[in-house]
């Protein structure tokens, strides 16, 4: 499995006790799934749905995603991992319910390395999700010589500065798939001027058709069709960044984000959608 | 050929092209069709298919898991979120459906035939001894209006102006010169729409009305009531959706009906024949002329591979003259038996309302013709305009005095 293109974290629309609204999840869900730029979606990615939901919730989440999916496009199951044991029993329920693969989060008391040795115990495509402040200069020079398992199709790397991004994509990029993974959008376009397949992006909620073609773009090196759709994550970032002050997490600002778009239920329609007055690109 | 009646190339085609206006469309349309089963054109969107043969069109109705529904228009509305349920697929798609089932049941809308039957009778009463009139404005669009207003119990004072809104949404007047001001423009009108309904749901939801809008303040989904903005989604296809259709289907009935004397007789003769009449009226004008699909899976179809993301217009008014389909289908024939025609779609989505405009039209044409059996529209002065529903805005109508009247 590749991973070229635009992933979309998907956002969960929640109701008013905060618990999943699944069946506009699913409309949610089809509503990216349908956009030709969207090469494929998360579910319980990055965007912590495990901050916001129990197991059973996520659990319900993930099955819908995939059950609801068209034949072979790609439903990736997110797996937030505290341990080997956290990161089978993800797997496990991933290949159960047919996921195309499993985006395995780490964390700091399941690193990089530690992600990349169980990944040799599965067979189902895994990309592996590292944040900036679990990359030190030795974690990354080991990636540059340790084997990757034949499971491991992509590496995300989210929350990290260029140059340390430049870093993973020398160090693995001939072997594997290596992705930003950005919240609001900010800086997907440079990451990808370095390097990369594709990229994974949550406030791609917001506006799939126009991050697909940003994605698009930069990994092909078109870079003033990049450049012409740069104002639309300017916009985004100003959007979700400052929902994101106020609200504390990077799911409730894109959910915000969404709803004050008029995407998601709970929606203000005082504002426009947010992307009513931003050229697509289009001509 | 002069250019007000040329074939559109496929590259140029739409749906709202004026230039296909007083019939136009129908040689068009059927060129089109002869010419490939799918064209493609760049007049809309990034592009978009035209599928034109009634074998492939009701394969696409009825395959929603390679054609999703959303946006269900070319060019696409502009609402932020998709109308339910519309443009909802499987399996939500008949969640979403089950709550308005009962309401639109064939059943139910039969016994309101007679209601129906007696607002047409309060409008006609309103110009029958003047013997002259605009039927458009004065009963066409009054009749549906009246009933789905009444449906959703919509104050009068707030209807005029609703039904300004939707007209500026249906009819996306200058879409095919200006497309992106068209859509920005549909967006902010259905925000105000969603705002209107929105204002209206805490009412519904603290009474205990009859009405639909408050059926769906008291619905419940697998558990769960339906939220203030799902409930505003119905509401809006609903309202568009009820009462242009239906309006303009009565137009359309009532200009064929003008220069038809004979057929205007047999009706006259046998009002057993109008839901037969309704139903060739439907295939052979086919106001609403199409609706769009998105494709989810690449596929091939009439000789053409599509690829997911793909938009696609499906024409229905070309469908329904495919000789492939009907016999002679360039003959209006009201006795048209088996009539499979696709003017309220197929397959999962189809329309839902269709029980409700049989009844209404049945109902609004047996009326009319008891109390106005002659009449004339004046072709020359009536208003066409295109859209996703094609539509009759001016018809004016001269007939003879009633006798009561005329003495």
């Amino acid at each position: 499995m590749t991973y070229r293109g635009l992933y979309v974290d998907l956002a969960v629309p929640r109701d008013d006790r905060g618990d999943p609204f699944e069946r506009r999840f699913v409309v949610h869900a089809q509503q990216m799934r349908r956009v030709v730029e969207v090469a494929g979606v998360i579910v319980n990615g990055p965007l912590s749905t495990h901050e916001l939901f129990d197991g059973t919730q996520r659990e319900r989440l993930a099955r819908l995603a995939v059950e609801t999916a068209p034949a072979g496009f790609p439903v990736l199951s997110g797996v937030f991992a505290e341990d080997v044991t956290d990161a089978g029993t993800g797997v496990e329920f991933a290949e159960s319910i047919g996921a195309s693969g499993v985006v395995l989060v780490t964390s700091m008391t399941f690193g990089l390395h530690s992600a990349l040795d169980a990944a040799g115990s599965w067979s189902i495509p895994t990309v592996v999700v590292v944040a900036g402040g679990h990359l030190d200069d030795e974690t990354v020079a080991r990636l540059g010589t340790r084997e990757l398992a034949p499971s491991v199709g992509a590496l995300a790397v989210a929350d990290t500065t260029l140059a340390r991004y430049g870093q993973v994509l020398a160090a693995a990029g001939s072997r594997v798939d290596v992705l930003p993974y950005s919240w609001s959008g900010a800086g997907v376009a440079e990451r990808l001027a370095l390097g990369g397949a594709g990229a994974i992006v949550a406030a791609a909620n917001l506006a799939p058709a126009e991050f697909g073609r940003l994605v698009a773009a930069a990994t092909a090196g078109d870079w003033a069709a990049a450049g012409a759709l740069l104002p639309l994550t300017v916009r985004t970032a100003a959007v979700v960044g400052a929902e994101e002050m106020v609200l504390g997490h990077p799911a409730q600002a894109v959910d915000a984000a969404l709803r004050s778009a008029g995407s998601f239920p709970g929606s203000r329609v005082d504002r426009l959608p947010v992307f009513a007055d931003v050229s697509s690109g289009r001509e | 050929m002069p250019e007000s009646t040329r074939s559109l190339s496929d590259e140029s085609f739409s749906a709202l092209d004026p230039a296909l206006k007083g019939g136009r469309w129908v040689e068009v349309f059927n060129d089109l069709r002869n010419a490939r089963p799918v064209a493609h054109s760049k007049a809309h969107e990034d592009g978009f298919y035209v599928i034109t043969r009634y074998e492939d069109v009701l394969y696409a109705l009825r395959h929603p898991e390679l054609y999703a529904s959303c946006p269900v228009t070319i060019p696409a509305f502009g609402n932020p979120r998709p109308m339910i349920p519309i443009e909802i697929d499987p399996p939500m798609h008949r969640v979403y459906r089950a709550p308005l089932n009962g309401f639109f049941a064939r059943k139910r809308q039969r016994e309101l035939e007679p209601e129906y039957r007696a607002a047409a009778a309060r409008l006609i009463d309103a110009f029958v001894g003047r013997g002259h009139g605009d039927l458009s404005s004065e009963f066409c669009y009054p009749l549906p209006v009246s009933t789905i207003m009444t449906m959703f119990d919509i104050p009068t004072r707030d209807r005029a102006h609703l039904v300004e809104l939707i007209n500026a949404q249906v009819h996306q007047v200058g879409a095919i010169d200006n497309p992106d001001e068209a859509a920005r423009s549909a967006a902010a009108i259905a925000l105000q729409m969603y705002e209107y309904f929105a204002g209206l749901i805490p009412s519904r939801r603290a009474g205990t009305g009859n009405d639909l809008l408050s059926v769906l303040a008291h619905a419940d989904i697998g558990g769960s009531p339906l939220h203030d903005d799902e409930i505003v989604d119905y509401s809006l296809v609903a309202i568009s959706a009820g009462f242009e259709t239906t309006a303009n289907t009565l137009g359309y009935s009532l200009l064929y009906l003008s220069e038809h004397p004979d057929t205007r007789r047999a009706l006259a003769d046998d009002p057993e024949l109008v839901p037969s009449f309704v139903e060739e009226l439907l295939r052979w004008e086919t106001p609403t002329k199409g609706l769009a699909r998105t494709v989810v899976a690449e596929h091939e179809i009439g000789g053409t591979m599509l690829r997911r993301g793909d938009r696609v217009l499906l024409l229905y008014a070309s469908a329904n003259r495919d000789p492939g389909e009907f016999d002679d289908p360039e003959h209006f024939d009201m006795k048209r038996r088996p009539n499979p025609h696709l003017s309220f779609g197929q397959g999962p989505h189809v329309c839902l309302g269709m029980h409700m405009a049989r009844s209404e039209l049945k109902a609004a044409l047996g009326e009319f013709l008891t109390r106005i059996p002659d009449f004339e529209i004046d072709r020359s002065a009536l208003v066409e305009n295109t859209g996703t529903t094609w539509s009759l805005t001016s018809l004016p109508a001269t007939w003879p005095l009633p006798a009561t009247a005329a003495s």
